[in-house]
């Protein structure tokens, strides 16, 4: 019933209930692309409107009845959509959305992405009459009602295995242009960035900025989703950022993100560098992957994640970390940050980059390996190296960490290397007096306190 | 210098008392005959308290009333009368008032604030009296621990009192506190107090935000003291059901909610290697209780299997403490010879207290048929006790029965007339003379079909009722005899609070939309048909990827359901708080973590203050949050509390029918447009944020109703456009599954285009057309209900 | 027909009860003088009946006969839709209440506060509850009817208990005569 309507055509339901549907082994009745087959892909291009046939779907090979139930067959899927607001750019964030309608149709899940997609058809669905035709139907429909951008788009899908084969070798080679395109992406490229109010929801003055070289705080949004999800809902929650003028190329500082960010955040933010954990860091809400912390006694950074269990250096956990920051404000040292943002050349640069980082818990180091300078990567300590601080400092002596040679010569600044932030003192302080474990002094407020003494001595210095 | 030692100086924190100093030489300083009076000391944390340290009846009423008119009181008088005092009766309807001067609406409210002062009362003691003995057992300057990943470990505490509390010492100023606070809210309803019936219903309020700091503060003791699963999601699953317990073995059956004489039983067991020679088992909280203890013990079920397993003889004996005990127990016990041993002074049941006397007289007496049981106040007696009943009982009782076989059911049925009267006192309205009528001509199905929807209270079994003397429940029973033996599920144990950095981890999937709200099925056994409707409800959300988190009964009757391939729910779905997740926080205390949780978020994404700030927390949980409660089958005075903590912090309840009998309803009215205005608090303008959420407290007819209800009642004002459209998709789908239509309120909750979700976007713009929508402009306001909030630059309008 | 006592036992009313009604003639006559009469159908309506039919077919008739606006729970609506029935609005059953009690609220093509409210298809507790409500706070003057098959003592008037196929007569016997002019 759920059906009637949009896909009434359909011959099993369409919806995000069936999102997390899984289909097993017993309950198949082919499996598209997967482990089994070597040759399978997922691509969406962009097309000139006189090169799409609007609405068209292709299938070429046999459809699901035709096929041995219990096999594996090489399976493509091309998507192609014309629209005068499309850019070649784009392409990559429409075409994560297959995966979405797929798994939105019953009986039929997906799963990974472009030429690792992995489909499974349902014994039932197929015997209700489910067809790749059909499937081709509820894409284009689902395109079109998710990206009312799209002006044109066919679908085609391919199960002939010389197809396959052809189509393949191509689409494998549009991934590696686009990607070339995408690593050598920086923020003097682009005239704009993204703004994120999504998170406003629950954290009220939080905003994020997304360039290319700054995935959002959440670690979801790209600078081409932002750039999608802005053309696509001009009134959303994500909107363009002129960049405006570069006040400071180190810190990454623009005139256009300050005053966003201003009106934003409604005059609680008036700052944001987005290289920087020191100074006027980017905020967070409270939903990042990972955090860092500020080490007085060496004056380096921390990194700790949401997965973290133990503890860090520092006596204290990720959750009383995370607790002094996030709800949008700005503490220095303390940053929360996406896995992606660990990734980008721009990581912290202007706090010292992954010099300035003296331990991490030992997995995400290894998730991070390809991004950590190799000289350093032995020279970040892990909670497999070291459980305190004095061990700590120990390990950066013996391992000649390059923060030790920072501590020597900047004796008294504590700030960053480059483009040292105003008020930085006065806000190390501030992390200084982060909460302490149980066991700190106690101190005592008095109030409607009656003392009654028949006789009290009070000498002055020590006898 | 003075230096008081650590020791020392906790225990002068704690005595709140005198302090007399004859002489005191010191470094600096020398003094005779000082005497300092200290009134209480309160230990300070690094968030300054808010404006409402350990508010009174009358500090938020001003919040409350807020909440109240928008979702002004809808009354259901249960009787027409007033029997309070002694002027009345009264008869206060169509009008009318009662000698006191008071009338309908406020006397509704006094009961249910009557209500709820009870449910919060019996959490409070039953706090009260399990803090004494772990204190006890553990000591007062035990340090509470309830896991790493709980930063934030006793939200509604901090929020309510200003306490961070670190020992279990410092839970008792809480408890203090509570008590001191139920007192007034028992005052109020006193002939001649309150007399206005909004005023009744923030004292209603009152008392279930006290209830949630009891709660609470039970809780944590508990999980610190006795070790307890930590916030874990991978809690042990454990057995349930009637057929779990072995009947080749001696075996106890503890019922109640006080865990402390379990533990003690356990311990026992332990100590003198009879963990597996003998079977523990409960029933109600304490068994769920016991099971995040020893997760070899079995849980029988919820409320409903009470006189069930006790007839079905599987107990050897009985051991009861507080809350939802059968009242005739002991009478229940006798009938399979089975001694009951009762733990607290709360619950007597008539027995002798034996408290002080020696363990062999008391299980002498006992295996000699002299007493029928005792009560024993001291835990460790008890468990003593128990055990070594069991051991003598299990050969003498040769689990003894009391429920007939096939045979003679089918032989007895015959002398039905069909009268009908059995129905009519059965408070599920079953259709008994016909299964009977069916049963005497030797066909018993229809009469295992009640066995399900059958709430076991036994009332067509009351004296007079059948005159034919038939015994319809123990009919039900016999027809259900196999079934109950072969009755096995797995439950996962009570896992306690949910991490703080599993709150981080779903920020950003509530945000996206990934997670369309989070659900705490809570309550009791009192369904209006079979039990399984709570797992099938459940179910339906896990599918959807809503955030199930669950406790007390309901958390057993989740258990107690099976997926179409024959899954229990628990081991289908994982035990973390995150999309698709089962979380079982545990008892019926343990729903402070479900209102903690909605807390936390406030404090862990906005870094809203927490300490003794709740108009504040409960303005940004209600605009924001999207949390629902049901309660499909409850039944006590408890569970009006606990509903009443959630209501003050604005996150709406869906009860089942018997609901209704809570006498009143808190109902938004959609078609005023002028109730659902918000403060944006960017600006200071009041805009119009729909219906969101609808009720705050409602009944609904059937289970289809309340699960379209469920994601209606998740839309919030601040809603992002992903996070609306999820949730309209599950509303429109549900409604269309379940009602065959589209609803006919979506034009309210669609602000623009882009909430419309992408699978039904053609289908609703054209139902779209067919009304005055308009689509909006897209602005999503920062919610409040409270001018203060507006944040400088705007102002309140 | 039979007695007059609740049908639940238990759910003893208070100072006042229903008059039980015996005589269709009764309520008829009151249907054609109200000015703004309505119906209010919960899901208990839509039981498979071996008589004349089906209660939801019967009050189709009677709301046809009389052009009378229907009001029916959301679990109910199904059962008149598939008879082709579109209800004047759909609303949970405490909604019914909250919204009867409201002087200011209106419905049917009048836009008026109904003056006479029939009352069919209520679980049993739920029926005896709202109408409770109802009887204390709704606007002084409204006729509140149930035409269940079980007595419930909160209205003004109420159908004795009686057997489904009395019910069903009884009902049909309704909708025949509020088709006559
Ligand atoms: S409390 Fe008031 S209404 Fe109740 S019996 Fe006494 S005088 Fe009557
Ligand atoms: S014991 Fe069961 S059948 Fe008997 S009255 Fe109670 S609920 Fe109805
Ligand atoms: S009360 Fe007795 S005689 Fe009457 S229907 Fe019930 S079992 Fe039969
Ligand atoms: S859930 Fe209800 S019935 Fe069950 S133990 Fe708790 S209060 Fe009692």
């Amino acid at each position: 019933m759920t059906s009637d309507g949009m896909f009434s055509d359909i011959p099993v339901e369409i919806g995000v209930v069936y999102e997390g549907e899984r289909i097993r082994k017993q309950t198949m009745h082919v499996e598209l692309g997967g482990p089994q087959v070597k040759e399978k892909f997922e691509i969406l291009r962009v097309k000139s409107p006189e090169e799409v046939h609007d609405g068209e779907v292709k299938v070429l090979g046999p459809d699901l009845s035709e096929m041995a139930v219990g096999g594996a067959i090489p399976f493509g899927i091309c998507v192609e959509v014309a629209g005068a607001q499309l850019e070649a750019d784009m392409e990559a964030v429409m075409e994560r959305r297959i995966h979405d309608f797929c798994n939105w149709i019953e009986g039929f899940m997906h799963l990974n992405q472009r030429d690792g997609i992995w489909l499974r058809a349902d014994k039932k669905a197929v015997a209700r009459g489910l067809t790749l035709n059909h499937v081709g139907m509820v894409l284009i429909r689902l395109f079109r009602s998710a990206l009312p951008i799209i002006d044109r788009i066919s679908v085609t899908l391919i199960t002939d295995p010389a197809l396959v084969h052809r189509w393949h070798a191509a689409a494998v080679q549009t991934y590696e242009e686009r990607d070339a395109r995408t690593r050598g992406m920086t923020d003097e490229d682009v005239d704009v960035f993204y703004g994120c109010s999504l998170c406003q929801s629950f954290a009220p003055s939080h905003v994020c900025v997304i360039s290319p070289e700054r995935y959002a705080n959440c670690g979801a949004i790209s600078w081409l989703d932002g750039r999608a999800a802005s053309r696509v809902d001009p009134k959303g929650p994500i909107y363009e950022i002129q960049k405006g003028e570069c006040i400071d190329p180190e810190t990454g500082e623009y005139e256009g993100v300050n005053r966003v960010v201003k009106e934003k955040s409604l005059a609680d933010i008036s700052r944001v560098q987005l290289y920087t954990a020191f100074g006027y860091p980017h905020t967070s809400c409270g939903c990042f992957e990972c955090t860092t912390f500020y080490v007085p006694e060496c004056d380096g950074l921390g990194i700790v994640n949401r997965d973290f269990r133990g503890m860090t250096p520092t006596g204290l956990s990720f959750g009383s970390i995370a607790d002094s920051t996030g709800g949008g404000r700005q503490v220095d040292g303390f940053h929360g940050l996406s896995f992606e943002y660990m990734r980008s050349p721009r990581f912290l640069r202007a706090s010292g980059g992954w010099e300035r980082i003296i331990w991490m818990p030992s997995d995400v180091r290894e998730k991070l390996k390809a991004y950590i300078p190799a000289d350093l990567y032995d020279l970040i300590a892990t909670e497999k190296d070291v459980t305190s601080m004095d061990e700590m400092l120990a390990f950066l002596r013996a391992h000649r960490h390059p923060i030790i040679a920072r501590t020597v010569t900047n004796e008294v600044s504590t700030s960053d290397t480059l483009g040292s932030a105003p008020g930085s003192h006065r806000d190390i302080r501030e992390s200084r007096s982060l909460p302490q474990g149980p066991g700190t002094g106690v101190s005592i407020t008095f109030h409607n306190i009656r003392l009654h003494a028949d006789r009290i001595f009070v000498r002055k210095g020590r006898k | 210098m003075i230096d008081i030692s650590s020791q020392t100086k906790r225990k002068i924190l704690k005595m709140k008392a005198r302090v007399k100093i004859d002489e005191l030489i010191g470094d600096d300083i020398r003094a005779h005959g000082v005497e300092l009076d200290i009134g209480r000391i309160i230990r300070t944390w690094e968030e300054r308290p808010g404006p409402t340290r350990m508010p009174g009846i009358g500090d938020l009423r001003e919040w409350d009333h807020k909440l109240l008119k928008k979702y002004p009181p809808h009354y259901l008088p249960f009787c027409d009368l007033c029997c309070l005092c002694t002027m009345g009766k009264c008869d206060l309807s169509r009008g009318k008032r009662g000698a006191c001067g008071i009338d309908m609406a406020a006397q509704q409210s006094r009961i249910v604030l009557l209500s709820a002062s009870i449910g919060t009362a019996t959490h409070t003691g039953h706090a009260r009296h399990l803090l004494e003995h772990l204190v006890e057992t553990s000591g007062r300057d035990h340090h509470l621990d309830i896991g790493a990943s709980v930063n934030l470990e006793a939200p509604n505490i901090r929020l309510v009192t200003g306490i961070k509390p670190i020992t279990l010492g410092d839970l008792e100023d809480v408890i203090d506190y509570c008590e001191k606070e139920i007192t007034q809210l028992l005052a109020c309803c006193h002939t001649g107090q309150e007399g206005n019936n909004i005023d009744f219903e923030s004292k209603v309020f009152h008392a279930g935000m006290i209830d949630h700091v009891a709660m609470e503060a039970a809780d944590i003791a508990q999980i610190s003291s006795l070790n307890f699963p930590k916030g874990d999601p991978e809690a042990s699953l454990v057995d349930i059901g009637i057929g779990c317990v072995n009947p080749d073995k001696p075996s106890i059956l503890v019922i109640g909610h006080n865990v402390a004489p379990s533990v003690e039983i356990t311990d026992y067991m332990r100590d003198h290697g009879l963990e597996d020679a003998i079977d523990l088992a409960g029933i109600c909280c304490t068994a769920l209780d016991l099971t995040r203890y020893n997760n070899k013990a079995k849980i029988v079920g919820p409320l409903s299997h009470q006189i069930r397993f006790i007839r079905y003889g599987g107990a050897d004996v009985i051991v009861i403490d507080e809350q939802c005990v059968r009242t005739d127990v002991v009478i229940e016990a006798q009938k399979v010879n089975a001694p009951v041993i009762a733990t607290s002074c709360k619950n007597f049941q008539g027995l002798p207290d034996r408290t002080r006397d020696s363990v062999d007289s008391i299980v002498g007496d006992i295996i000699s048929g002299k007493s029928l049981g005792a009560a024993i106040l001291d835990p460790v007696k008890a468990g003593e006790v128990a055990v070594r009943l069991a051991t003598a009982m299990f050969p003498k009782r040769k689990k003894f029965r009391a429920i007939p076989d096939e045979a003679t059911i089918a032989a007895a049925a015959k002398a039905c007339g069909g009268c009908d009267n059995c129905r009519r006192v059965c408070p599920n309205d079953l259709p008994l003379a016909e299964a009977i009528a069916a049963a005497g001509k030797g066909n018993l199905s229809l009469l295992g079909e009640l066995y399900e929807s059958c709430i076991g209270c036994t009332r067509c079994e009351g004296e007079g009722v059948c005159a034919k003397g038939l015994m319809p429940h123990t009919m039900i029973l016999g027809a259900s005899r196999i079934r109950m033996g072969k009755e096995k599920f797995r439950v996962r144990c009570g896992r306690g609070p949910i991490q703080d950095t599993e709150i981080r981890a779903v920020g950003g999937p509530i945000v996206m939309g990934e997670v369309p709200g989070v659900l705490g099925m809570v309550g009791c056994s009192n369904n209006p048909g079979s039990w399984k409707d709570v797992g099938f409800i459940a179910e339906e959300f896990l599918k959807r990827r809503y955030i199930v988190t669950t406790s007390g009964c309901a958390a057993m009757q989740i258990g107690m359901y099976t997926t179409e391939n024959g899954q229990g729910l628990y081991e289908a779905y994982p035990g973390t708080f995150d999309a698709g997740s089962l979380v079982n926080c545990g008892s019926c205390v343990s729903n402070a973590h479900i209102s903690g949780a909605a807390i936390k978020i406030a404090s862990i994404f906005a870094r809203r203050q927490l300490n003794s700030n709740y108009e504040e927390i409960a303005d940004y949980v209600h605009n924001r949050v999207g949390a629902v409660g049901i309660a499909w089958g409850a039944m006590s005075q408890k569970a009006s509390s606990i509903a009443a903590g959630f209501w003050r912090l604005g996150i709406p309840v869906i009860v089942g029918p018997h609901g209704a009998k809570y006498r009143r309803m808190l109902l938004g009215r959609k078609d005023h447009d002028e109730d659902w205005e918000v403060i944006d608090a960017r600006t200071g303008e009041r805009v119009y944020a729909a219906p969101t959420p609808e009720h705050l407290f409602a009944v609904a007819e059937t289970r289809e109703e309340a699960m379209v209800l469920i994601p209606k009642l998740c839309m919030r004002p601040s809603d992002t456009t992903k996070g609306r459209s999820i949730k309209l998709n599950h509303y429109i789908d549900l409604h269309r599954k379940f009602f065959g239509v589209m609803p006919d309120d979506m034009h309210l909750f669609v602000r623009t285009t882009a909430d419309i979700p992408v699978a039904m976007k053609e289908d609703i713009l054209k139902a779209l057309r067919q009304t005055d929508w308009k689509e909006g402009d897209g602005r999503i306001p920062d919610p409040t209900l409270l001018p203060r909030l507006v944040r400088k630059g705007g102002r309140a309008k | 027909m039979t007695s007059d006592d609740p049908w639940q036992r238990y759910e003893v009313p208070g100072s006042t009860q229903s008059t039980v009604v015996t005589k269709t003639a009764v309520i008829t006559a009151l249907l054609k003088k109200a000015a703004h009469p309505l119906i209010v159908v919960a899901h208990h309506a839509d039981i498979p009946a071996n008589v004349t039919g089906n209660p939801v077919e019967i009050i189709i008739r009677i709301a046809d006969a009389g052009r009378i606006p229907v009001i029916v729970t959301p679990s109910t609506a199904p059962a008149f839709r598939k008879r082709g029935f579109t209800p004047t609005a759909t609303l949970s059953i405490m909604e019914i209440g909250a919204r009867l009690n409201d002087p200011d609220w209106s419905i049917g093509d009048d836009h008026q506060h109904p003056d006479l409210v029939l009352f069919l298809g209520f679980p049993y507790s739920m029926g005896w509850l709202l109408q409770s409500g109802l009887k204390s706070f709704a606007p002084k003057g409204i006729r509140f009817i149930s035409i269940d098959q079980r007595y419930q003592p909160h209205c003004t008037l109420s159908f004795p208990n009686q057997s489904r196929d009395e019910w069903i007569t009884h009902l049909n016997t309704i909708a025949d005569e509020v088709g006559y002019t």
